[in-house]
């Protein structure tokens, strides 16, 4: 059975502004908060992008939603790099990329405004204070923004305006007020309470749940797997290898006394940034921001202690690092070397948790427990096969949770057994397992369903789940995994192939 | 002293892994580089190199610029999904590149900054034979695997 929609305070306030927005209309079933959150970015509102990313994880939208912004984010990144590297053409186009997926955190609109004001197009750096400060009143360094924003122009009407109202969903139309009785309004008054007062627990409860470690969401939510485990590959290989562990180089020549002035620009370039690159901490920041938004906001750097940790020790890193060459004590070096021990443990950790990710073995026991179970959902004799053959080789994982992957294979061989159940024999069903190897040295597990019917079948009739939801939350399912799902000619003495495809699962 | 000197041939999106090669192991290889699979394939004619170090990321490739087929791709791993597919080929250019120049019969040793599982770095030296990894910047463990 489907569980429950969990909807986070957001969607509830927010529903609860349109309840009272719209006045006395009868009350409604739930705003999606889809479509308000897709018009927003539509519109342009500076807020768009909290209402992406605050999309309840088990929304049929949020998974496809958390990938866009992740993949805007790049671009987005990327965009800042160029711009920093006054590569103009090359900023436009990763941020119109970034803006073809997903809105942009507004985190950055201050980076890029500073940026703006580095190179005196003051009203442009103006325009995106103004537009943070409207996303983000309430933020920790608004003030400080205001400002700047003061600086660059006095009269900007956001540091006197209230903030924005809250962001519109379908507008009503406009009408005459109705001559409402006053049982009406006593009526409407208990039920704003109570909306109030359902929406405050749902916020408390909210606030419970909400700010867990990246190990504790692991072990909650396996359906992120995937995503955690594509953030943390990105966080280890371009940050802690590339940046911390080549500015280690460095602090081991500077150790010996060894280093030179350009070898010292070098360092304090991966640093404090510079060719297009963010600052160390400032790039670490940014990587925290993806991990949050990325994994539905349930995550929470304060409440991660490795990850605390890691954001101290990059501190240190970077205040001491560049003057280490003139101020070269014991007690300095030990510091430092404190800080990258303290980096290794973290990417250890990461190492740890990446490696305890959800695996399914495809192997002859899982094949025959679908086997097993499918012939069981019919009577003996209801359909008879004149085979049904599974054929595993060597046995290998995916990324894909093991209930999941039976649901997916269970749904495809009971359409295939009814499908051949209704054609002439010969009647055959085979479940095969193939590992292809891919130009990368990946490899790719795919699982075949072939059978002897030839009644049409094609993507898009599962896709559109023609038959019935089965099929349909195979795909679905098959998607959320980043796998892949084909029909194909059967081998030699079937007619078809429906092919589930998913990534080899590797230990980090 | 020059004449000792290794060929080094570098294939990164950025200028990361020159500017270290240059600055911590500048004296014991003759650098070349090149940001792209064309123009690898190019260079490895031309200069001979007798190691590779390659970047495994291209992020900052634009899309049409990078090795692979994302039409294909997109259709077998991604369930027609284009963007994946060209995600996926920035985030493993560095071994599609590798490819193109075994295929061009270049086999100089190649090196990657990159923990790959054990199983992957299997693949890749069962496809592309002399192919070695080290987990991060290290200018001793990368000269050592690079013959310098």
């Amino acid at each position: 059975m489907r569980p429950p929609r969990r909807v986070g305070p957001s969607t509830w306030l927010l529903a609860l502004a349109l309840q009272v927005g719209v006045g006395c209309e009868p009350a409604r079933t739930p705003v999606d908060p889809w479509p308000v959150a897709q018009e927003a970015f539509a519109r342009n509102d500076p807020r768009a992008f909290e209402l992406w990313s605050t999309l309840p994880s088990d929304h049929p939208a949020g998974a496809a939603a958390r990938r866009r912004l992740a993949q805007a984010d790049t671009h987005y990144q990327e965009g800042i790099r160029r711009l920093a590297a006054e590569d103009d053409d090359g900023a436009y186009r990763e941020i119109r990329r970034g803006l073809d997926d997903a809105p942009m955190d507004p985190g950055y609109y201050p980076i890029i405004a500073r940026l703006y004001v580095g190179r005196g197009n003051d009203a442009e750096a103006a325009r995106l204070f103004e537009r943070y400060l409207r996303a983000r009143p309430r933020a920790s360094d608004a003030d400080a923004v205001r400002e700047e924003l003061r600086m660059l122009s006095p009269g900007a009407s956001i540091l006197t305006d209230s903030p924005l109202p809250p962001p519109p969903a379908a507008e009503p139309a406009a009408r005459e007020t109705p001559d409402v009785p006053l049982g009406a309004w006593v009526a409407l008054g208990v039920l704003s309470g109570l909306l109030l007062a359902f929406a405050g627990a749902r916020l408390v409860s909210w606030l419970r749940r909400r700010g867990v470690s990246l190990a504790r969401l692991v072990r909650e939510q396996p359906e992120l797997h995937p995503a955690i485990a594509y953030l943390v590959g990105s966080l280890r290989h371009e940050l802690l290898k590339h940046r911390v562990g080549a500015a280690r180089e460095v602090l081991n020549l500077l150790g010996d006394g060894e280093s030179s002035p350009a070898q010292r620009a070098f360092l304090e370039s991966r640093l404090l940034g510079g060719s297009g690159s963010l600052p160390l901490a400032q790039a670490f920041d940014a990587y925290l921001r993806a991990f949050e938004r990325a994994l539905g906001g349930r995550f929470d750097v304060r409440s991660d202690h490795s990850f605390r940790a890691a954001r101290d020790a990059i501190r240190v890193i970077v205040d001491l690092t560049p003057t280490l060459a003139t101020r070269h004590t014991p007690r300095r070096v030990r510091r430092l070397r404190a800080a990258h021990a303290a980096l290794d443990a973290f990417d250890t950790s990461l190492k740890e948790l990446v490696d305890g990710l959800i695996r399914t073995d495809v192997d002859s026991a899982l094949l025959q427990q679908v086997v097993t179970e499918v012939r069981q959902e019919y009577a003996p004799g209801a359909v008879e096969l004149d085979s049904l053959d599974v054929e595993v080789g060597e046995p290998i994982a995916v990324e894909v949770f093991r209930v999941d992957l039976v649901l997916v294979l269970k749904n495809i061989l009971r359409n295939a057994v009814l499908a051949v159940g209704r054609a002439p024999a010969p009647r055959r069903v085979r479940l095969g397992v193939h590992v292809a190897l891919e130009v990368t040295g990946e490899e790719t597990v795919h699982i075949a369903i072939s059978d002897t019917s030839d009644a049409p079948l094609t993507l898009a009739m599962i896709r559109d789940r023609e038959f019935g939801r089965g099929l349909g939350l195979v795909s679905a399912a098959v998607d959320r995994y980043g796998g892949a799902i084909s029909i194909e000619p059967g081998p030699a003495g079937y007619v078809k192939s429906v092919v589930v495809s998913f990534p080899c699962a590797y230990n980090a | 002293m020059s004449a000792a000197r290794r060929r080094l041939l570098i294939v990164e999106d950025g200028h990361e892994y020159e500017e270290f090669v240059r600055l911590f192991l500048g004296e014991r290889f003759e650098v070349r580089v090149a940001h792209a699979a064309a123009e690898a394939t190019r260079l490895a004619r031309e200069f001979q190199p007798d190691a590779l170090l390659l970047d495994l990321r291209f992020e900052r490739t634009p899309a049409d610029a990078l090795e692979g087929d994302a039409d294909d791709l997109a259709q077998r791993r991604f369930g027609g999904d284009r963007a994946r597919a060209l995600r996926h080929l920035q985030d493993q250019q560095g071994t599609i590149v590798l490819a193109q120049l075994r295929a061009q019969q270049c086999h100089a040793p190649a090196l990657f900054v990159h923990d790959f599982p054990a199983r992957r770095l299997a693949n890749l030296q069962q496809l592309y034979g002399a192919v070695h990894a080290i987990p991060a910047f290290d200018a001793k463990a990368m000269a050592q695997v690079l013959g310098a």
